[in-house]
């Protein structure tokens, strides 16, 4: 009979790190598009002391939110996303942001992962140490 | 036929102990994609749902919810013992509710089952303000320390953690003399050596809101399963804490003592 389990709707898991700078117009995008509560709540910085000078938030989204955010991304990061981009299935999609990454990066400093949600996510110890960015601080109760 | 239910916690409830919180991941029925609390419909279906509410089975409605879409945790379907469990990140998942319910209490019992990940950096399970239950320091991809805080800066730490999924307890009671009859705290049946830092205080610190996956709404995220707690505003017996951890050992398939 196979696996009659229903997939989620929540096919994404996206990782993203945002410089200082785009924090606010950011916050105002997910503000409009999704959610009032501040995402982008996780300090980081190359030495792992204050100030922030990136700050990063992780969750996971559906098809239409990542056509949202694709969207957003490519304006600012200057990536043209293909006209047949809304036809992508999950897994195009991914492939086409992973190839994009790169160049969003150059352009605006962002830095965006996406995995499948519902398989192997990507391993964010590693991609902090990879792109040599650390959490700020400990708090002690 | 009694003593053997007995034995293996059968028929045993954790409403029994009239809990003030209780949250259990394996019932589907309590756990929502949306992040409104008691109003919330849409229950988790599938393997990877995001849980933006998570129901209290004690009957007090402490419902908790995720502060945003961005910090709801993940619905895991037959992770442990066949049963459902939700998945925290370790980057920016956890749950809040507003809540003083361990407020300058002089005793108190938790009851958790989780399986730690290491996470990225410190990192705290359950957490009423300073009374927090499980805390751990990270240093260089290790966990460092591992604690439990009755107040402010002063707690007791065990040697090891277990990073298999684990039944859980802690027990203060502030009536008690000394640090060491203070708190107890047990894992799989077993009481734990604690070695302590400051004192242990006779009533426990106020608080105002509960998070489960952080030490606030901000900072140190676990990372792991979380799929039971139970907390209980007065000292659990000695008979009630083995029932429970029975209970929560049958359920999810651990091995207590």
């Amino acid at each position: 009979m196979g696996d009659q389990r229903i997939m989620t709707d929540y096919l994404f898991r996206v990782l993203l790190i945002v410089p200082s700078a785009r924090k606010d117009g950011l916050d105002a995008f997910i503000a409009d598009e999704f959610d009032d509560a501040e995402w982008l709540i996780v300090e980081l910085s190359p030495t792992g002391t204050a100030p922030a000078t990136h700050y990063a938030t992780c969750f996971a989204c559906t098809m239409e939110q990542s056509s949202r955010w694709a969207e957003r991304l490519s304006t600012d990061g200057g990536v043209s996303l293909p006209p047949e981009f809304s036809y992508y299935n999950a897994d195009q999609r991914i492939q086409f942001i992973t190839a994009a990454r790169p160049a969003l990066k150059a352009n605006t400093g962002v830095i965006v992962y996406v995995c499948r949600n519902d398989g192997e996510w990507f391993d964010v110890e590693a991609i902090l140490a990879g792109e040599t960015i650390k959490r700020v601080g400990e708090v002690l109760p | 036929m009694g003593q053997l239910l007995k034995l293996y916690g059968g028929g045993f409830s954790p409403l029994s102990l009239a809990p003030a919180l209780w949250l259990d991941a394996s019932d589907g029925s309590t756990l929502y994609q949306e992040r409104t609390g008691a109003s919330a419909t849409t229950l988790v279906t599938s393997d990877a749902d995001p849980v933006g509410t998570w129901k209290d089975k004690s009957g007090n409605a402490r419902h908790v919810t995720a502060s945003s879409d961005s910090k709801r945790p993940t619905y895991k379907v037959s992770t442990h013992n066949g049963r459902s469990s939700i998945y925290f990140d370790g980057v920016n998942d956890n749950f809040i509710i507003t809540s003083s319910i361990l407020s300058g209490l002089s005793a108190y019992s938790i009851f958790m089952v989780r399986q730690w990940e290491v996470p990225g950096a410190a990192a705290a399970i359950f957490a009423g303000g300073n009374n927090i239950f499980e805390y751990v320091t990270v240093s260089a991809g290790s966990i460092t320390g591992r604690r439990s805080y009755i107040s402010g800066g002063n707690y007791g730490s065990t040697a090891t953690l277990s990073l298999s999924s684990s039944v859980v307890s802690l027990i203060y009671d502030g009536t008690k003399s000394n640090n060491a009859t203070r708190l107890l705290r047990r894992t799989n049946g077993t009481q734990d050596t604690l070695s302590f830092t400051g004192t242990i205080p006779a009533t426990s610190d106020t608080h105002t809101s509960i998070t489960i996956g952080s030490l606030t709404d901000t900072v140190s995220w676990f990372k792991g399963y979380i799929l039971e707690i139970v907390v209980l505003t007065s000292k659990a017996t000695t008979d009630n804490i083995s029932q429970m951890e029975r209970y929560l050992g049958n359920k999810w398939g651990i091995s207590v003592s």
